[in-house]
């Protein structure tokens, strides 16, 4: 059996004229362009070949050559009637627009298996962050000063029916020791109280993870508490946003939570990845996210969002990914005042979508960042969108002629020549029901790994 | 004739080619050369072999003919042998005297091509077997010639995405040095990218 597989093998090495060993720079050149599925299996080929695609250097510049070509770039949105699931088009198909499209789903979302929405936050280099929640309930002894660790399902029942819910603010973390919820009580109410001085609360519990589709491979963040100063809360918004530190080659999430009471607070913490660590940066004074369009953005190694200051004027805030400094970004010059904004990032400029109550939207991108020459430059105006929808952009077209505008929930290409839109339709969901999606990104494809603890 | 400077190179097993400086300055390594104030003498290429040094010069003539807007009906690098094949703007390839024949490639098709699109042109100029497609793509490494390194190695990429690694290994002349058990492992890290 053997020798008959070596005689084989023989011949077909006789057939087929051999090559000359490739040096790595060259293995590099053709390896960075094949497809991260492709790569994935090139691993196994040899121990060599494991190495070269494994290595920082070779991750570097498979990014550089996605970044370039676009290749397999995708478009990645959630489902109104799916809420946990995502689903997946691909840009070619998405341009070519010729008839509905068809989005696949994703099947191996590490969220999918929990109840609430999941939520897209942005992408980075292939990396998408991800949250959705888990309702839990907690019960809190007054005497030991501990949280129960298991309650009972009776007392789970109880919290879940009563109208706790309204008083419960929503998804922050708690620290076992010093947390001390009697502390957010405004006047006795809002807190069922058990016998032996329990009390029971449920919460609702973001669960963030950093996840690459293409490599399949994702890592939950550890959860980050919040310190409310001694106030009643009402509700908690949270956001988060991706991006790349250059100066300390490490990926950030930042997250900015906003709580409702009496006053409005807020917090901003950040991730690295690198470190696997949360720390709070300071805030910039006197001013608070925006709450009508509480989302960050990243460009240019800052993450941005809308901020009010104490005159209730809105400002464009950057906070730096590296010095972890703040400055403000000047507006464009805008129509009048009478406006909703969307702060996006289009081929890795910040932009700002104004959709005016007139019924036009003006797209705006910011060039030469941090530079002298900073401003913003007018991408497309004029485009007719009545008010009633949301409007935001969300990518260029491959070749950068057409710009992908979100409507609310459904998505239409704005050509940047003819001037004109062109509606992208969708087939059917389940049960016929018109394909209508919450939360929407694009991603590209990379073997960055999110288990990265060295120097990237 | 035009009073074009010429180049004159040499390849690995002796053959001489002489090309227009333009040409030759499509190869950043020969560019540099020049500029070094090699110009004026043989320029010796001793990794490059001459049936690969041909199709780089019939790649980068062609590419710098399209630059300069030139319509030309073929690229043919003429044979300066005994018949002298003459055409307006052309590259000479002026045989050592002492060598025997040259070689002229095996698909005479290639140079009645006519593509009007310089990219079907490339794609029928990089459509070539994979022993080929390796030593273009080593040489124009060499020369640094960027677009010929991008098209040959888009070219190996595309021949690779539907081969199985055992394939590939045989493609690329490479001994497996992992056990039966290492592999396994390495498969199972991935194991939805094997269907």
């Amino acid at each position: 059996m053997e020798l008959r597989s070596t005689i084989k093998s023989f011949f077909f090495f006789l057939r087929r004229k051999k090559v000359q060993k490739l040096p790595d720079e060259i293995l590099e050149l053709i390896l960075s362009r094949l497809p991260v599925k492709c790569l994935l299996n090139l691993r196994c080929v040899s121990k060599s070949w494991l190495t070269l695609i494994s290595r920082p250097k070779f991750v570097k510049l498979h990014l550089k050559q996605s970044v370039q070509t676009k290749i397999n770039l995708s478009l990645y949105l959630s489902c109104i009637n799916r809420p946990s699931s995502f689903y997946r088009v691909d840009f070619d198909s998405l341009e070519k627009n010729d008839g509905y499209l068809q989005p696949v789903e994703v099947n191996y979302n590490p969220l999918s298996h929990l109840d609430n929405r999941t939520n897209i936050y942005g992408s980075c280099d292939g990396l998408i962050c991800i949250s959705n929640s888990m309702d839990i309930v907690l019960l809190w002894n007054s005497s030991t000063r501990r949280f129960l660790d298991r309650p009972s399902s009776a007392m789970v029942e109880f919290a879940r029916n009563s109208n706790l819910s309204q008083y419960i603010s929503s998804g922050f973390g708690f620290d076992n020791k010093s947390y001390n919820p009697l502390r957010r009580q405004d006047n006795g109410t809002g807190l069922e109280r058990f016998s032996e001085g329990l009390v029971c609360m449920t919460y609702t519990l973001d669960i963030v993870v950093l996840w690459n589709p293409s490599t399949r491979k994702s890592i939950k963040l550890p959860q980050v508490s919040v310190e409310i100063p001694n106030q009643s809360y009402r509700h908690k918004y949270s956001t988060y946003g991706i991006g790349y530190d250059e100066t300390n080659h490490d990926y950030k999430v930042v997250r900015v939570v906003v709580v409702l009471g009496d006053d409005i607070y807020y917090e901003v913490h950040v991730f690295s990845l690198r470190l696997n660590l949360w720390h709070k940066p300071k805030k910039y004074s006197d001013h608070h996210p925006d709450l009508e369009s509480l989302k960050t953005v990243i460009a240019g190694g800052a993450m941005h969002w809308m901020s009010v200051g104490m005159d209730n004027k809105r400002s464009i805030l950057a906070f730096d990914l590296g010095t972890e400094t703040y400055r403000v970004i000047q507006h464009p010059e805008y129509r009048d005042l009478d406006f909703s904004s969307s702060l996006d990032n289009l081929g890795g400029c910040l932009s700002l979508t104004c959709h005016y109550h007139s019924g036009i939207v003006d797209v705006w991108v910011l060039k030469e960042y941090g530079g002298e020459n900073e401003s913003w430059s007018r991408l497309a105006q004029n485009i007719p969108i009545t008010y009633n929808y949301v409007v935001k952009s969300v990518a260029y077209s491959k070749n950068g002629k057409k710009l992908l505008l979100r409507k609310h929930n459904s998505l239409v290409w704005y050509d940047l020549e003819l001037k004109s839109l062109e509606n992208i339709r969708f087939h059917a969901g389940e049960n016929n029901y018109p394909f209508k999606f919450e939360v929407i990104d694009s991603c590209l494809e990379s073997l960055v790994d999110v288990n990265v603890a060295e120097a990237g | 004739m035009s009073s074009k400077k010429m180049i004159t190179l040499k390849s690995s097993d002796g053959r001489i080619f002489e090309v227009e400086e333009a040409v030759a300055q499509e190869s950043q390594t020969i560019k540099h050369m020049i500029e070094d104030g090699y110009g004026n003498s043989v320029i010796p290429l001793p990794n490059v072999t001459g049936r690969i040094l041909y199709k780089i010069i019939e790649f980068c003539t062609k590419h710098v003919a399209v630059e300069e807007d030139i319509k030309q009906k073929s690229v043919e690098p003429t044979v300066v042998v005994e018949d002298v094949k003459q055409k307006s703007v052309e590259p000479t390839v002026v045989e050592d005297v002492k060598q025997k024949s040259v070689e002229l490639p095996v698909d005479d098709d290639a140079w009645d091509a006519e593509p009007s699109d310089i990219d079907e042109w490339d794609a029928q100029f990089i459509d070539v077997d994979e022993s080929t497609m390796f030593e273009l793509i080593v040489a124009s490494n060499y020369l640094n010639i960027k677009r010929l390194m991008d098209l040959s190695a888009q070219a190996i990429a595309d021949m690779m995405k539907d081969k199985t690694v055992e394939e590939i290994r045989k493609i690329f002349n490479i001994q497996n040095d992992f056990t039966p058990e290492e592999e396994m492992k390495i498969r199972n890290e991935n194991s939805w990218a094997y269907e």
